[in-house]
């Protein structure tokens, strides 16, 4: 057996190297396995003499303890010498350490139930320490602690550090409102629960420790009138509220907190530990086992000393830290480092602290607190202390919207700011407010828009929004400013056949109002206003006029300032008539298949089309108002061609059925026309034939929707159509159009039914080239035969029923199972031009020669001409 | 004992000795699971009422154990599969369906059935109807069009590769032929006809072991042979084919014919020195790839006379001509091999398609399914069998 350096360094140098006396386990200090032969083990036994001989010098805890390995092993060489390399010597050791293992597992089985008994759990690493002490494996241990009764408790983590920064203060609430666990600040009166595993409340499963809950818990709180312990159990809800809010897991912090409470007993004493659990609440298994992880946390941190102090900064306790630092014996070495840790732990929170009092001057608050966040990791307690003289930030992006005589007001919450977070608007003149009671109220409140009704128009307004919260300084104002010139209301136009008079509200405040018109193309020209309206007439009917109307006001200086000005259009008219009829059919355009609507006018008013998938619920000339017209469907629009005599629109509709509704639009209203139906369909696309014998097969894809297609073809000068359902189109396999004597043009169209009337869609064309040939039949038969075979003297017989002329013609005979393709390779028997006139046959004889040998074929190509040869039965082609 | 093979199972069964299916009539309430035997036996998990065997002295009806309702519906007494309600006094041919992966039997399966169902059964005037409530492993009817016949007709979409039996066992496709025929003493009467189609993984082929695989062709009246022409190099070289189009090597489609002759030949206990007597097609798929270098006078690319019969000179015309298009392709030595070893078949030329498909994104042609000649192999196995006539 060769010697595995490395597994010997893991198994056993690794392992030892920083026990003071060697463990008593010889087979594992010497890697001796068994059974093994002499010669292993003498092998085995001298590679691990080398290995230390290689390695025993240095200063190494390795070293150090190959160096213990070494003189230990002149030891033994001198009282047991050779007998150190055979088999029987080692497995004498081996029995001797059985036994001691055994012993030892009693031993540590004592051991463990004293101490750990009442408890019923221990922790792993407790028990693998023991065993370290005892050379024993993990099994043995394990073997121990099961002897002991106890439940080995694996891998359990509880929070080594507060979850929250203002931990401290969470404490101080539930300290201040008599809660003895978060779950109990959450659940008052809930009773026990556990919370390793997850919460479960032992006499409730269904409650639950979240968002919910806490909120719950705050509206109950909140019904109950004001008393201190109240006020402290809502401050603690609403820190739970907000570390729930930033992902924070309640459960982290209710563990935290009872982790605290039972560090305070462990080092005193584990029963008092589990005792002071159970009384916040916590299950009695759940408390032995935390107690158990603290006692082993408690140990591995150097049972006190310079690891206590480690883990108090680690967890942010600054402040116990350095008293524990100092109150390490003087003697001990490790005091000095204690105490250096703590003073460069303090040294990097006072710089710290400093950063945030900088920012606070430069009003930066947000930098201010997350330079706090990182404080609070070094000293809870102290972070906790400057974040309560920071103020707020305040909220970002305010903006302002003034809508009639109103001022909205819009923001964002900063980082920081939360449900508990109050915002107050405030309104000054002049200048912006400079803190919450300056000014007019505007509003108090969580929300992040308000609406200013009683804002003074056309002064000049500074609104100010300040951040509010429990425990922190306000915040500076976000602040905008605002002048509210309120734009005139209800602008209206009435028309005549040649006037128009348009009619508006405006604000008491306003001045006066100034109206402008303009037509196409010419610029605008003040007009005479009366009271809230402005007349005029002589307007030639059918051009429209376009009106701006503005209110004036005047600053407190005097000045003039206008509102936004207001527009309107009116075109006089004459009372309308409604379009009798409209004409429809689809036409393509670039490819697009577009609707082409046209009617006839009839007189000036505005004709608007309107398409919906459903026919009007109008009559023919029922008068309908604007939003009845608009409900009723998608305005038609598109190419617009305008004719004395018709006008039309080239509009693009979706594929389907539409009904299409006019509508004509005049001085004293809006008319409905005779509304029209129109199928609408995509062509079809990638039309495709395959020519064969006398037909040709169209293939093509159908349009979504479409069931029908018409195709139409011209063949040898006459024109021909069908109409083809899908259904038919799949069983046939597509369209078939004959073939014949030229090329034949064929046009598909997709057809749709609406109202009973077939719309087509643009064609999709395709020419097939493939013609038909004048067909030759010819018969070949034995001129006189003998038994089962034929003779070879053959007798062919051409007829064509459309007659030839000219047309080339070989019969050849070809040996073998193969049928000729091609009269290339075989004996020709007849070759000849043929002239045929309609259904009068000519024969030929022909002879085979011997040199066919059966199995043969005899069968006849056309060589040149326009023809085509039928084939008689094959059984008449084949001979043997 | 009249004996014949269950369309499902394919074990021989004794006709006059059914199996009932109770159908959840009676008194009690009888309750629809999965039975064991049909899983075992076919794969099927669809739940069915109590099928149970009937008393050795009873004929006729028979009323369910479990329930009391009556049990008019037969069915396998080996897999409990209920039978077409002719069964019993229909002819039923089993017809296989093998060929190589990637040869289009899917395809091909799903269009010859339609085309049964809504083509033939008008050319013959009979009502051919799919008779299981379990076609091809779907939930009836519906779920085998939804499945099978509307990707491809309706979304144009090519069915993903046949999976292996061992992954999962195809159910069969059960047809009902029933039309009118004359009695001999004059007048008319009804006849039905069950034809048993099943897609065979082409994979299942290089396992002669699957059990399967032997049970079926060991009933099997007549075999349809799928094979790819673009397997046969000499076929290929006269395409432009994509990579996708070619899904297996060169000599696959003679191993094919090779492992199904050996099968063939053990499980009919047909002797080295005679031929297989059954009858077997040998259908040449994706036939429009060819049509360019086809003549058009060539029979392969007409259409087949539209009569009530199968036309045997026309089938005569497709089979010489197909032949000699397997030597222009320089495939001779398939039909050296069947030759030697099957004393009754014939070759055929068929599209389910009829254009080529997209084989990348496996799309239909836009001009949708146009089927050629794919019922010209069931006829002529069916003119075989007597059930339809041959002119």
């Amino acid at each position: 057996m060769t010697f595995d350096e490395a597994r010997y360094v893991q198994d056993f140098i690794k392992k030892y190297r920083d026990v003071r006396t060697l463990p008593d386990d010889l087979l594992t200090r010497y890697a001796i396995t068994l059974p093994a032969t002499d010669a292993d083990v003498a092998a085995r036994v001298k590679a691990v003499r080398a290995y230390w001989n290689s390695k025993y010098t240095g200063t190494s805890t390795n070293a150090r303890l190959i160096r213990m390995c070494r003189a230990e092993d002149q030891r033994l060489q001198a009282e047991h010498g050779a007998k150190m390399l055979t088999r029987a010597w080692w497995e004498e050791r081996k029995t001797q350490r059985q036994s001691a293992a055994e012993a030892a597992v009693k031993r540590l089985a004592d051991d463990l139930r004293q101490k750990y008994g009442q408890l019923g759990v221990v922790t792993a690493g407790t028990v693998d320490r023991y065993a370290a002490k005892l050379s024993l494996d993990h099994t043995d241990a394990a073997r121990a602690a099961e002897q002991a009764g106890l439940r080995l408790v694996g891998k359990v983590t509880v929070p080594a550090a507060a979850p929250i920064p203002n931990f401290p203060a969470l404490a101080e609430s539930m300290s201040q409102s008599a809660a003895r666990s978060v779950p109990e600040l959450v659940h008052p009166g809930g009773g026990t629960f556990k919370l390793l595993d997850r919460y479960v409340c032992t006499s409730d499963p269904a409650k639950r420790l979240d968002p919910v809950a806490v909120e719950a818990q705050i509206a109950e709180l909140d019904k109950h009138g004001v008393s201190a312990t109240d006020d402290a159990k809502r401050a603690g809800l609403r820190i739970l509220r907000t570390a729930a809010k930033a992902g924070v897991d309640l459960r982290d912090i209710a563990l935290y907190h009872l982790v605290t409470m039972a560090h305070e007993f462990v080092g005193l004493s584990l029963s008092m530990s589990v005792a002071a659990l159970q009384q916040a609440g916590l299950d009695a298994g759940d408390a032995a086992v935390i107690t158990v992880l603290l006692d082993d946390q408690s140990f591995e941190s150097g049972e006190a000393g310079l690891g206590k102090v480690r883990s108090l900064l680690e967890s942010g306790r600054l402040n116990e830290a350095s008293q524990a630092a100092l109150a390490l014996p003087a003697q001990l070495s490790d005091r000095n480092e204690a105490i250096k840790e703590v003073q460069a732990a303090r040294e990097r929170l006072a710089a710290l602290l400093a950063q945030a009092r900088q920012a606070v001057a430069a009003q930066d608050e947000i930098r201010a607190a997350a330079v706090l966040r990182e404080a609070a990791v070094i000293s809870g307690e102290d972070a906790q202390e400057a974040l309560a003289a920071t103020p707020l930030a305040p909220p970002v992006n305010l903006r302002s919207v003034c809508e009639e005589a109103k001022v909205k007001l819009f923001w964002q919450p900063s980082p920081g700011h939360d449900d508990g977070t109050t915002y107050v608007v405030t309104r000054t003149e002049q200048r912006p407010p400079a803190a919450v009671g300056d000014g007019t109220a505007v509003y108090r409140g969580g929300e992040h828009t308000c609406t200013d009704t009683h804002a003074q128009v056309a002064r000049g307004l500074q609104y100010g929004v300040f951040a509010l919260a429990d425990g922190r300084p306000n915040s500076r104002p976000a602040v905008v400013p605002v002048t509210l010139l309120p734009p005139v209301a209800n602008l209206e136009a009435d028309v005549g056949p040649h006037e128009v008079t348009i009619r508006w509200s405006a604000h008491t405040a306003a001045q006066e109002v100034r109206v402008t018109r303009s037509i196409a193309g010419q610029p605008l020209t003040p007009m005479p206003v009366t009271a809230n309206g402005c007349h005029l007439t002589g307007l030639p009917e059918g051009q429209t006029q376009h009106f701006e109307v503005t209110a004036i006001y005047r600053g407190l200086d005097g000045a003039e300032l206008p509102a936004a000005a207001v527009q309107v259009n009116a075109t006089p008219r004459s009372a309308a008539q409604p379009i009798p009829k409209l004409r429809i059919r689809p036409v393509e355009v670039a490819g697009q298949v577009r609707v082409r609507v046209a009617w006839t006018p009839i007189d000036n008013s505005e004709v608007r089309i309107l398409r919906s998938d459903t026919p009007p619920e109008w009559h023919f000339g029922t008068w309908v108002t604007a939003e009845e017209m608009t409900r009723s469907g998608h305005e038609v629009t598109g190419r617009r061609i305008q004719g004395k005599a018709e006008v039309a629109i080239e509009a693009e509709l979706p594929p389907g059925v539409h009904h299409l509704i006019p509508f004509s639009i005049g001085g004293t209203g809006i008319v409905t026309g005779r509304p029209a139906t129109v199928g609408v369909t995509d062509p079809v696309r990638g039309l495709d034939f395959t020519a064969f014998a006398s037909y040709a097969t169209l293939s093509w894809e159908w349009p979504r929707g479409t069931q029908l297609a018409e195709v139409s073809w011209e063949l040898d000068g006459e024109a021909d159509s069908i109409l083809i359902s899908l259904g038919q189109y799949r069983s046939e396999g597509g369209a078939r159009v004959p073939l014949g004597r030229g090329p034949c043009r064929v046009e598909v169209r997709a057809v749709i039914m609406a109202d009973g009337s077939p719309f087509t869609s643009p064609p999709a064309a395709v020419v097939v080239e493939s013609v038909v040939d004048s067909a030759i039949h010819y018969t070949i038969s034995s001129a006189s035969a003998l038994g089962p075979f034929g003779g070879r003297a053959k007798k062919v017989v051409y007829t064509s029923e459309e007659g030839c002329e000219g047309v080339h013609v070989r019969m050849v005979a070809a040996p073998g199972r193969v049928m000729p393709t091609s009269p290339d390779n075989a004996f020709v028997l007849l070759d000849t031009a043929l002239t045929l006139r309609p259904g009068v046959p000519i024969e030929h004889n022909v002879t085979v020669p011997r040199a066919v040998k059966r199995p043969y074929w005899i069968r006849c190509f056309v060589v040149a001409g326009r023809a085509r040869l039928v084939d008689p039965p094959i059984s008449s082609l084949k001979e043997g | 004992m009249p004996t014949a093979a269950c369309p499902f199972c394919f074990r021989q069964i004794d006709t006059s000795h059914l199996a009932y299916q109770c159908v959840g009539r009676g008194n009690v309430e009888c309750k629809k699971e999965t039975d064991k035997e049909r899983e075992k036996l076919t794969g099927s998990k669809l739940e069915t009422f109590p099928t149970f065997l009937p008393q050795p002295d009873q004929n006729g009806s028979a009323n369910c154990p479990t329930c009391g309702g009556p049990a008019p519906r037969r069915a396998c007494p080996t897999c409990h599969t209920a039978l077409p309600v002719d069964f019993v006094d229909s002819k039923s041919p089993m017809i296989g369906l093998v060929g190589a992966k990637g040869s289009g039997k899917t395809v091909l399966m799903t269009v010859l059935v339609k085309q049964l169902r809504a083509v033939v059964g008008l050319r013959f005037d009979a009502d051919i109807q799919l008779a299981t409530d379990n076609p091809d492993g779907h939930q009836g009817l519906a779920d085998y069009q939804a499945n099978r016949e509307v990707p491809l007709y309706s979304d144009r979409t090519l069915p993903p590769q046949t999976q292996q039996q061992a992954v999962a066992r195809r159910a069969p496709v059960v047809v009902r032929w029933r039309q009118e025929s004359a009695r001999r003493l004059g007048g008319s009467g009804l006849r039905s006809t069950v034809l048993s189609f099943v897609d065979t993984a082409g994979e299942d082929l290089n396992d002669l072991g699957t059990a399967f695989t032997l049970q079926y062709l060991s009933v099997c009246d007549a075999l349809m042979i799928t094979l790819d022409p673009f397997t046969l190099p000499g076929a290929r070289a006269r395409l432009n084919l994509p990579e996708q189009a070619i899904k297996v090597g060169d000599d696959a489609a003679l191993d094919v014919i090779v492992r199904i002759t050996d099968l063939l030949r053990s499980e009919h206990g047909v002797k080295n020195k005679r031929k297989i007597k059954l009858p077997v097609a040998i259908v040449f798929t994706k036939i429009d790839a060819f049509y360019r270098d086809l003549d058009r006078q060539n029979p392969i690319m007409a259409q087949p006379p539209a009569v009530p019969a199968y036309q045997e000179a026309d089938g005569q015309a497709v089979h010489e001509n197909m032949l000699a298009l397997l030597h222009r392709w320089n495939a001779g030595n398939v039909d050296t091999h069947m030759r030697l070893n099957y004393s009754d078949y014939r070759y055929f030329g068929v599209s389910a398609l009829g254009a080529e498909p997209d084989y990348g994104s496996g799309t239909v042609a836009a001009g949708g399914v146009q089927p050629h000649r794919v019922e010209d192999p069931v006829l002529w196995l069916l003119s075989k069998t007597k059930t339809v006539p041959s002119v």
